[in-house]
């Protein structure tokens, strides 16, 4: 049953690369393509539909339908709340120490050497030993989902702010140093803007990275939060149940990394006519 | 005095930039420093300005400030004109700033962030910044490059106009002798790699009052462009 999870994230993977490789057209053209790809998806999932029974593959009318039942339902909101508190926490964590991590690994020479290994051991082993550890170790309430979600983003945090370190340009640094800055000065106006399209990226990463873990840990351990209700249908064998929560679980974690996305965003919004404040 | 090189020298791997290289700097002088592509004068504003160290020789000079604009206009690309310009003295007055700002000719752009400026509009930018900062002595690196004539006639009024309100140092390297015979008290002519001062040349006429078609000026332009062909050698 979890096979039809996966599947449909699949689709949406490869709407995704549709996107990004029409870029090269025009708006229209692109918009077009998508919602052709969207139109053969669904016919081909009704098809499918048609040949096997709801258990293995529900129609998407019936999909659309318990979506709708569950968003009604006070069910939804309480068990995204209950899920995002974890994933924000997670995530909070792995902001705070893998951006001490960074900074401190970009600007001093020898704790990079120290830190570093340790940080790409962590990235390399899977998030699924950290699961089986995090049972043992925390049980089986929320303490395990948000542990994972904190140990595979945090490395990926402290990667990109420490690369972004190597990369601020040296004649800015020369700059500041020139006019006399303090050090404070440095930090906040050169070094940190300088960081932070890195640390947006692995932000937006971590992000989408951040909801699979959450789901997949609360399958795993947990009777609260989005992932127990797909334990819950997969009991029941309610696939309609999977499918629907699974497009929820898409579209939350779409809607969070645009969020992210558009609020790191360079805005011009400090934009002030300074002459007429003279006057 | 107010700042002495004493047999400088400076070479980046295998190569010799600045061989021996004496020089000084007296109180309240414009010096221009004029030289073929590639010969130094960026590292040896980079070195006066304490930027990059020497390989041997001494560098003297009383506790100061630098102004410094540089080749590159090194705005900060995430803050507008007037915060560019402003971060380098948070004493000065937002009246101040503005006075610069409208000086450079980008009265209307304050908000603009350097992305979207064009490549003289930058530069002036920087300008301004180095003027906002009142340092000692300022330095400036082919300032006012990328500006069309009129422009540049118009900085060069306001920059003799600043230096008789301030009365401080200025070192001005530039490609355009026309900018070197207005501006500088002395023309220093640097030979190619390895550098030295190839010729020196003294202008003594009152720097408010200076016209290119003046024929001692014009004297002087010939002898920099003759010694151009020769430098070096
Ligand atoms: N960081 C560096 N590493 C290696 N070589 C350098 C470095 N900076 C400058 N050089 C070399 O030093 C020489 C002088 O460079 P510099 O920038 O001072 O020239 P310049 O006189 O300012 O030239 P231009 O008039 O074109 O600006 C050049 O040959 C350059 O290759
Ligand atoms: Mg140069």
């Amino acid at each position: 049953m979890k096979d039809s999870t996966i599947k449909i994230s699949n689709d949406i993977a490869s709407f995704d690369k549709n996107n990004t490789l029409g870029e090269t057209l025009n708006q229209k053209n692109k918009r077009t393509g998508t919602i052709i790809l969207l139109c053969i998806t669904l016919i081909l999932w009704q098809g499918l539909s048609l040949i096997y029974s709801p258990i293995i593959l529900p129609s998407p009318v019936m999909t659309i339908k318990t979506l709708i039942s569950i968003i009604r339902s006070g069910l939804f909101y309480r068990e995204t709340l209950v899920t995002l508190g974890r994933l924000i926490s997670g995530i909070c964590g792995a902001v705070i120490i893998g951006s001490i991590l960074g900074i401190l690994m970009g600007s001093f020479f020898r704790i990079r050497r120290v830190f570093e290994p340790f940080v790409y051991f962590i990235q390399a082993t899977p998030p699924i030993l950290y699961m089986t550890l995090a049972m043992i170790w925390f049980g089986l309430d929320g303490q395990a989902t948000v542990f994972i979600i904190f140990i595979a983003s945090m490395p990926i945090i402290a990667v990109n702010v420490k690369e972004g370190f190597a990369n601020i340009d040296s004649k800015l640094i020369e700059m500041g140093k020139v006019f006399k800055f303090s050090r404070i000065q440095v930090m906040i106006d050169i070094i940190i803007p300088s960081l932070k399209s890195y640390f947006k990226s692995a932000l937006i990463i971590v992000m989408g990275f951040g909801w699979k873990l959450a789901v997949m840990g609360e399958v795993l351990s947990s009777s609260t939060g989005l992932g127990s209700q797909i334990t819950d249908a997969r009991m029941n064998i309610e696939t309609d149940k999977v499918f629907a929560w699974g497009i929820i679980i898409i579209f939350l974690c779409f809607l969070s990394q645009k969020i992210v996305a558009s609020t790191m965003d360079f805005k011009r919004i400090r934009r002030k006519n300074y002459d007429t404040e003279i006057r | 005095m107010i700042l002495k090189l004493d047999n400088v020298n400076k070479s980046f791997n295998d190569i010799d930039v600045l061989k021996d290289f004496s020089m000084k700097i007296y109180s309240k002088e414009i010096v221009c420093i004029v030289g073929p592509s590639g010969c130094g004068k960026s590292t040896l504003l980079n070195i006066i300005s304490g930027l990059i160290q020497p390989c041997s020789g001494k560098i003297k000079h009383g506790r100061f400030n630098i102004s410094y604009v540089f080749q590159e206009d090194r705005l900060l690309p995430w803050k507008n004109v007037y915060e560019n310009i402003r971060l380098v003295n948070k004493d000065s007055s937002r009246e101040k700033c503005m006075d610069f700002i409208s000086r450079v000719g980008l009265k209307g752009f304050e908000g603009y962030y350097p992305s979207e400026l064009s490549g003289g509009m930058r530069q002036r930018c920087s300008i301004a910044r180095a003027f906002n900062y009142e340092g000692d002595l300022l330095l400036m690196d082919e300032p006012f490059k990328s500006l069309d004539y009129q422009l540049r006639i118009d900085m060069i009024n306001y920059l003799l106009k600043l230096w008789d309100n301030t009365k401080k140092s200025i070192i001005f390297v530039t490609h355009e002798i026309d900018e070197a015979l207005m501006l500088g008290d002395r023309i220093l002519l640097l030979s190619t790699r390895p550098s030295k001062i190839y010729k020196e040349f003294i202008v003594q006429n009152d720097k408010m009052d200076r016209s290119l078609d003046d024929s001692s000026l014009m004297r002087i332009r010939n002898d920099i462009i003759h010694s151009f062909q020769h430098k070096g050698k």
